[in-house]
């Protein structure tokens, strides 16, 4: 080991010497012991109090994160139960601190663990912001991956900076990596610095996409697909910046990565054609979530576009395809929600000979035009379309914004055409034939005397 | 799953706190803890000051403490020590924001005069009810480390002012000031500095003093400094020979070869050796009188104690502090740096192997020791004094009203008339 590295691996044992050193000072103990027990009493007393609270006030025990917003009432119950223990924690860490200096005493660390205690204040007051301007479990999940090891990441810093230089302790190289020093520091932002920088993307993104359905015109499936385009521009971003603030070797990767290049070339070809399948079609809006396709002789609904493959969920039994995004590039694929969402469908109809055909088409029209899910604009068509062998056939076009619902709204047009029929006296007659009785001399002579020369008789 | 997370924090600090606990050594009575081995952690804060060495020098001198406390580990394995260098001018600041929390090293190397608002703060700890062996110790060297009757460290290095010259341009050393003036007027160029603190040592010489036993300033007794001042007023007058209140540019033109003498401090000489070259460059004694040699001021290092320290570790910081001021290891640490004296009056070192440690170590028995009880009053002096100074220089004030004025001044401000 050189004396770089010994040094370095020096410079991290006495980081760990020097924590244990400082905690055998009785000085340090008195302090440590009065912050935790300040803090534990203002919790239980907190809790004493909560409960308290629930038992007198019974519509407080349901405060549950159901997934939806909260109630004004659950809100201002939640304000209480997850602030007041950090301002009465506050409050006793200002007040021990008081004391400390009163009697002469060291108190520092209780002013490091106020300034701790003001931050977590201020994070638990914008964590309840957000469950009251957010759904609550997206609120939660991004509290559990990113607020809260936020907020750990915080704490470790200033207890480090307490022992040594952080700034000096992240030079530290623990490992080289093709001949370069790899500092503790760039570890550091290649590992949690992209992890908070990929979980922030896809924070970023939900919370675009929360805007665009909650105010904007912009339909869902384009806000999806704008979102999953900034998503990939802002990782592929971070993960440049990254690796070129923390000087990462590139030269050193080509050279590996050349002599590897055609067996990774040959086994990931299909991933990348995937790949770039899939960023073409964000950025050529052909396809986006929430469009309605014709794949495989099946209607589906396009769920998600991934960086490989894209789910779609088949209407028929609610099944999932997972296709690769390739296909969507060579294959010829039915879109019903290409420019628009608007599908038409047609009811074809009989009536008997003997109606009028125009009080017909007024009837077609009058039951389309009643049903709340035809569109108006553009409006329904009924046509005359021909005689028919048994009846005058007739047919309905009408207009829809939802190609899902279209085989819903027919049977239910279906249903009212034979309604109005029905009050109208207009039949929808059976398949018909005339039958038609014709009389021959020849073939009665024979059967005469066929009748006539019985051999019974 | 909060609450979960809230016990598991508060099992893993008190588990912490009960290793930290049982780790810490009982307070027991002296004899029985020096029969027992030494173990424990020490951390210790170095200053150095990096304007004084470059950068090849500051690294010998961080190997020369290192190879210190390496053979103190040596000698006791239990003992592990945590040693980090600190700049001069950041340590002090530094010191009093951790001793604030409880934390920071339990020793801190730094100038003494520091010691004053160190004690304010309430960074250091006294001595006085430990047992410490201070007999070694030179007694002008104790009197800078103690403080209002209390010993708050120990002295490991001193340091004072030499002249320093050009080997190349020198062919005779002057011993007097008259030397000095007849070297300047052949051409050899001489710079002093003009600052009242720089250039006190010459007070000394005309039999001035600053303070007397009841600690009033008397500087204008028996015309000492005065007639310095006239010395040194007659002496900007001469060819060649160069007075500046900016000890930057003096050193300067000394490196660049401009000057053949100029007065140094000694814990610049590293850093002057090295830019002018081993072989050009030479030290002195300062020049003096026949009966009266000049007085520069001595400057401790010192070696102070936390206050915040545990029972356990204030021992073991003093078992260190008096290892490092022991004679080996004060000749070991001064006889590679040359530029420093040794605290401990044992450590002699031979100045016909190391002549600049030598001339060091003369010139230490003719300095002016001022302790740091006096430092309030000194540093309202040197105040003044450098705003009398070209005054004088310059004749707007006569050196005998100068020292008047000062001296009634500081004795009012402090009521000491």
């Amino acid at each position: 080991m050189t004396d770089q590295a010994s040094l370095d691996f020096a410079h991290l044992s006495d980081l760990i010497l020097k924590s244990f050193h400082a905690l055998e000072r009785p000085v340090v103990q008195i302090q440590l012991l009065g912050i935790a027990m300040v803090i534990s009493l203002a919790w239980l007393t907190s809790k004493g109090i909560w409960i308290q609270l629930q038992r007198r006030f019974l519509a407080i025990n349901y405060l549950e994160w159901s997934g939806g917003k909260l109630s004004r009432q659950q809100y201002a119950a939640a304000l209480f139960r997850y602030l007041f223990t950090s301002v009465l924690s506050l409050v006793a860490v200002n007040l021990l601190r008081k004391g400390f200096l009163h009697l002469g005493l060291v108190a520092g660390l209780l002013t490091v663990a106020i300034k701790i205690l003001w931050v977590f204040l201020f994070y638990r007051g914008f964590l309840l912001g957000c469950y009251a301007a957010f759904p609550t479990d997206a609120v939660s999940r991004y509290r559990f991956w990113f607020f809260a090891p936020l907020f750990i990441f915080f704490v470790i810093r200033i207890t480090l900076s307490l022992l040594t230089d952080v700034e000096q302790l992240a030079q530290v190289v623990p490992v080289k990596l093709f001949g370069t020093p790899v500092t503790l520091g760039a570890i550091l932002v290649t590992t949690v610095g992209l992890y908070f920088w990929i979980v922030g993307v896809f924070m970023i993104e939900n919370l675009l996409l929360y805007f665009f359905s909650a105010g904007t015109r912009l339909e869902p499936g384009a806000g999806k697909a704008a979102s999953l385009i900034i998503r990939y521009l802002l990782i592929g971003l971070g993960i440049v910046l990254i690796f070129g603030y923390v000087g990462f070797n590139a030269t050193a990767l080509a050279a590996i990565t050349g002599g590897l290049s055609v067996g990774i070339g040959f086994g990931l070809k299909e991933v990348i054609s995937n790949f770039l399948s899939g960023i073409w079609l964000l950025f050529e809006g052909s396809l986006k979530p929430g469009d309605v396709i014709n794949v495989g002789g099946e209607l589906s609904q396009v769920k998600e576009l991934g960086v490989r493959a894209a789910t779609v969920q088949v209407t028929r039994d609610n099944s999932k395809k997972i296709i690769p995004n390739q296909l969507f590039f060579t294959e010829e694929i039915t879109t019903y929600t290409g420019s628009d969402h608007l599908v038409y469908r047609s009811l074809s109809v009989g009536a008997s000979y003997e109606c009028d055909p125009q009080k017909v088409l007024d009837i077609l029209l009058q039951v389309a035009r009643q049903h709340p899910k035809v569109l108006k604009d553009p409006a329904p068509r009924a046509f005359f379309v021909g005689f028919g062998s048994s009846s005058l056939d007739f047919e309905l076009k009408f207009w829809l914004d939802d190609p899902l619902i279209g085989k819903t709204v027919t049977s239910e047009v279906g249903c009212a055409v034979w309604q109005a029929f029905a009050e109208n006296h207009i039949e929808i007659p059976y398949p018909q034939r005339d039958l038609h009785l014709r009389s021959d001399d020849r073939l009665e002579s024979k059967s005469e005397r066929s009748l006539i020369s019985d051999p019974n008789d | 799953m909060p609450n979960r997370w809230f016990a598991k924090i508060w099992l893993i600090l008190a588990a912490l706190l009960i290793a930290a606990c049982s780790s810490s050594s009982e307070i027991g009575d002296t004899h029985n803890k020096q029969l027992k081995p030494l173990q424990g952690n020490l951390v210790l804060w170095f200053s150095l000051s990096k304007s004084y060495l470059v950068k090849t020098q500051v690294a010998e001198f961080k190997q020369a403490i290192r190879a210190s406390v390496q053979q103190f580990t040596r000698l006791h394995p239990d003992v592990k020590i945590v040693l980090e260098f600190t700049q001069d001018k950041e340590v002090v600041e530094k010191f009093v924001e951790q001793v604030e929390k409880g934390l920071g090293p339990d020793l801190i190397h730094t100038q003494s005069l520091f010691i004053p608002p160190l004690i304010q703060a309430g960074a250091l700890r006294s001595l006085n009810n430990y047992p410490v062996e201070i007999s070694k110790f030179r007694p002008d060297a104790l009197s800078q480390v103690r403080y209002q009757g209390k010993l708050y460290g120990l002295p490991l290095y001193l340091n004072t002012q030499v002249l320093c010259y050009n080997k190349d341009k020198v062919k005779q050393l002057p011993q007097t000031l008259s030397d000095l003036i007849a070297q300047a007027r052949a051409g050899y160029s001489v710079g002093l500095i003009s600052r009242f603190e720089d250039a006190f040592w010459g007070t000394q010489i005309f039999g001035g003093q600053l303070f007397d036993a009841r600690g009033r300033i008397v500087l204008d007794l028996g015309g000492g400094w005065a007639r310095w001042m006239e010395w040194l007023k007659a002496a900007k007058d001469e060819p060649n020979f160069i007075l500046t209140d900016d000890p930057i540019a003096l050193q300067e033109a000394f490196i660049q070869g401009r000057l053949a003498y100029a007065t140094c401090y000694s814990v610049s000489i590293p850093y002057l050796r090295e830019s002018l070259g081993q072989n050009k460059f030479g030290v002195t004694l300062l020049p003096g009188e026949a009966n009266r040699p000049a007085g520069p001021p001595l400057i401790t290092q010192a070696i102070l104690f936390s206050s915040v320290s545990s029972p356990a570790q204030t021992q073991l910081a003093l078992r260190f502090a008096q290892f490092l001021t022991n004679p080996e290891q004060q000749r070991e640490v001064t006889s590679k740096l040359q530029a420093v004296i040794p605290a401990n009056k044992d450590a002699i070192i031979d100045p016909r192997l190391f002549p600049i440690q030598g001339i060091l170590q003369k010139q230490s028995r003719t300095v002016r020791t001022f302790s740091l009880d006096e430092g309030e009053k000194l540093n309202a002096i040197i105040d003044y004094g450098n705003r009398l100074y070209p005054q004088v220089l310059a004749g707007e004030i006569t050196p005998d009203a100068a020292a008047a004025q000062l001296t009634r001044t500081i004795n009012a401000k402090f009521g000491l008339q």
